[in-house]
């Protein structure tokens, strides 16, 4: 009904600012246009500046200067690269399926652009005369937009692995489309102790709904969940397997020769980091909100302020991913499937159910004794489980220990190359026995 | 629904003229403030389009603003850059050694078997987000709590089978 709608329309503009679902829709095309453009703007500049920042900030981790050649700081670096494989030849080789070859970098790029629409930037603001809210769109399912966008690009991954006719390639495709796709799982339960506290999947209701506390504080368990599930969702390293560079060449992009099809993978690689860096500022960090100590202050949600507090939160969170980039090292492939289907999915299986009846008892006081009974059993069963397979992991652990201790007498029996140590040059797999 | 219906009887003549009446009148008599805010204002009719759909419109016109972009550097690209095929550049790459035998190898299974697990994980999710939004609105009390942790359960059933099948290590 648009009355109703006016009335809240109404009602939030003067209250506080905050943006809900019924603020979208009203804008005029012209506004649209602008706020669109700005957001393109931003995507852009921000893969340029964002690799630069990347570069420069990994590369004082490990001691070192950085790209520092092209312009001041070597801030055009990126600039450079860009215009550099705009210009390249593109090798297409007479191997490769055509038609995937050449959609297979659209298809990672333009979902990428599209799942960052709904990460609001801000409140309602005044844009050019205009009270607008700082978002392009919100969706009654903006969240789930996320997580399709997301699935949608692995069909790009995957397809120009395959497409590419090269083992390599094609190993890289598989592993990303098991990875992505066993960390979106995960990654959808975190989301839900979210929409339990905040009853939408609206991203501008979801920052509304974080006034008092930010559910980074509230629901901890989730974004620790979320944190690793970035890392695996954006083929971030520890997680970044399917191009694991060691082992498979380039992965799904070996076939790609530095052109401006390599530039639009690696842009919508970028984008995605973007994404889950942004996400994870709406959904847990509190959006636009400003932080606790600025917070007091009652100007800090208004007008443009709290885009400063976005962009701050964000680079933060990004600069988070590089930092774990510099510190940890590349996990096993059997190590983060186990991490992801073991440990990541059951963990927020459990947690959700202890939300849920903690939340019961909340919300409907009258069935209390009943709420903190399942509470109860739910901490329990999940102790018991826990404790199950932690002697399970303890036991394995020892043995490992023992094997890793007898190890140094057997470099006797290996075949040895002049006194060099050789890898093993006979096993079962290599005769097929595996494949049966 | 639209009214618009009414004045073209003549160019739907697939649908008979009675009915086309009918839908008319219903329209005219159940959607009275609606019909009424149609009549004040094309305006209001836009902003009840803007309101929901107007939403996904926008993400189907950034769609294809995003597609127009890349296909606009891509061939942008290829009207600038050069384009020298020889035989060796356009054998595949793979690690710079010279490729032997088919490029598509037979692949593991076991990632198919993670794909398979995935559509299961994926429907019990999108089961969870409409349950999650409507848990604390009012009359949904114990009963969706319990009902989505037999749910649960069944869906904790199903991993713990595919664990104890050793589906979920990877040998």
């Amino acid at each position: 009904m648009p009355e109703e709608r006016k009335g809240r329309h109404v009602m939030a503009g003067v209250l506080a600012a905050d943006p809900t679902l019924a603020d979208f829709g009203e804008d005029p095309l012209w506004i649209i246009v602008v706020k669109a453009v700005m957001l393109f703007l931003f995507l852009a500049l921000g893969v340029m500046f964002g690799v630069w920042f990347e570069r420069k900030l990994i590369s004082r981790m490990q001691d070192r200067y950085g790209p520092n050649r092209a312009g001041r700081f070597g801030l055009l670096q990126s600039v450079a690269d860009a215009v550099k494989m705009g210009l390249k030849e593109d090798i297409l080789p007479s191997a490769v399926d055509r038609v995937l070859y050449l959609l297979a970098p659209v298809i990672m790029v333009v979902p990428a652009f599209l799942a960052f629409s709904v990460v609001p930037f801000g409140p309602v603001v005044e844009l050019f005369g205009v009270r607008t809210p700082l978002q392009l769109v919100d969706l009654p399912v903006a969240v789930l937009f996320v997580l399709a966008m997301g699935a949608v690009s692995v069909y790009g991954v995957v397809l120009a692995g395959w497409s590419s006719r090269s083992p390599y390639a094609l190993l890289g495709g598989l592993r990303s489309a098991a990875q992505v796709v066993s960390y979106e799982i995960a990654m959808g339960l975190s989301f839900v102790a979210v929409f339990l506290f905040a009853g939408t999947l609206s991203t501008s209701e979801i920052v509304r709904a974080q006034e008092q506390v930010w559910f980074a504080v509230l629901l901890i368990p989730s974004f620790l969940v979320y944190v690793v599930c970035m890392f695996g969702e954006a083929a971030r390293i520890p997680f970044d397997l399917p191009e694991g560079e060691g082992e498979l060449v380039g992965g799904f992009q070996t076939e790609y020769s530095s052109s401006l099809k390599f530039a639009l993978i690696m842009m919508g690689e970028y984008l995605h980091t973007f994404t889950a860096a942004g996400v994870a500022v709406t959904l847990f960090l509190g959006g636009w909100r400003a932080p606790f100590p600025v917070s007091l202050w009652e100007g800090a949600g208004q007008g443009w302020w709290p885009v400063l507090w976005f962009f701050l939160k964000f680079v933060l969170t990004f600069a988070f991913i590089v930092w774990v980039r510099a510190s940890l090292p590349r996990v096993r492939y059997d190590q983060l499937m186990s991490l992801g289907w073991k440990v990541l999915i059951p963990v927020s299986l459990a947690w959700i159910l202890l939300v849920a009846a903690v939340r019961n008892v909340v919300v409907n006081e009258g069935d209390r004794m009943l709420g903190i009974g399942l509470g109860v059993i739910i901490v329990i069963g999940v102790l018991a489980v826990w404790m199950r397979f932690d002697t399970v992991a303890q036991r394995r652990r020892e043995a490992l220990g023992a094997q890793v201790e007898a190890e140094p007498e057997e470099p006797s029996d290996e075949r040895a190359a002049g006194g060099f140590p050789v890898p093993p040059l006979d096993l079962p797999h290599y005769h097929g026995v595996s494949r049966s | 629904m639209s009214p618009i219906g009414v004045s073209d009887e003549g160019s739907a003549p697939s649908v008979p003229n009675a009915i086309v009446r009918r839908r008319a009148l219903a329209h005219r008599q159940a959607g009275g403030p609606e019909a009424a805010g149609y009549r004040n204002a094309g305006r209001g009719y836009d902003r009840d389009m803007g309101g929901y759909f107007g939403s996904y419109a926008l993400v189907v016109a950034l769609f294809a603003i995003g597609v127009a972009i890349v296909a606009g550097a891509l061939s942008g690209s290829r009207l600038l850059r050069p384009s020298r095929p020889t035989a060796e550049k356009l054998t595949t790459y793979e690690c710079g050694v010279d490729p032997v035998g088919e490029g598509w190898a037979q692949s593991q299974v076991r990632y198919y078997v993670f794909t398979y697990l995935y559509v299961v994980f994926a429907v019990d999710a999108v089961f969870l987000f409409p349950w999650a939004t409507v848990f604390a609105a009012p009359g949904f009390g114990m009963t969706t709590l319990v009902e989505m942790f037999l749910f649960l359960g069944f869906i904790a059933l199903g991993i713990v089978y595919a664990w104890r099948k050793r589906v979920l290590s990877w040998t």
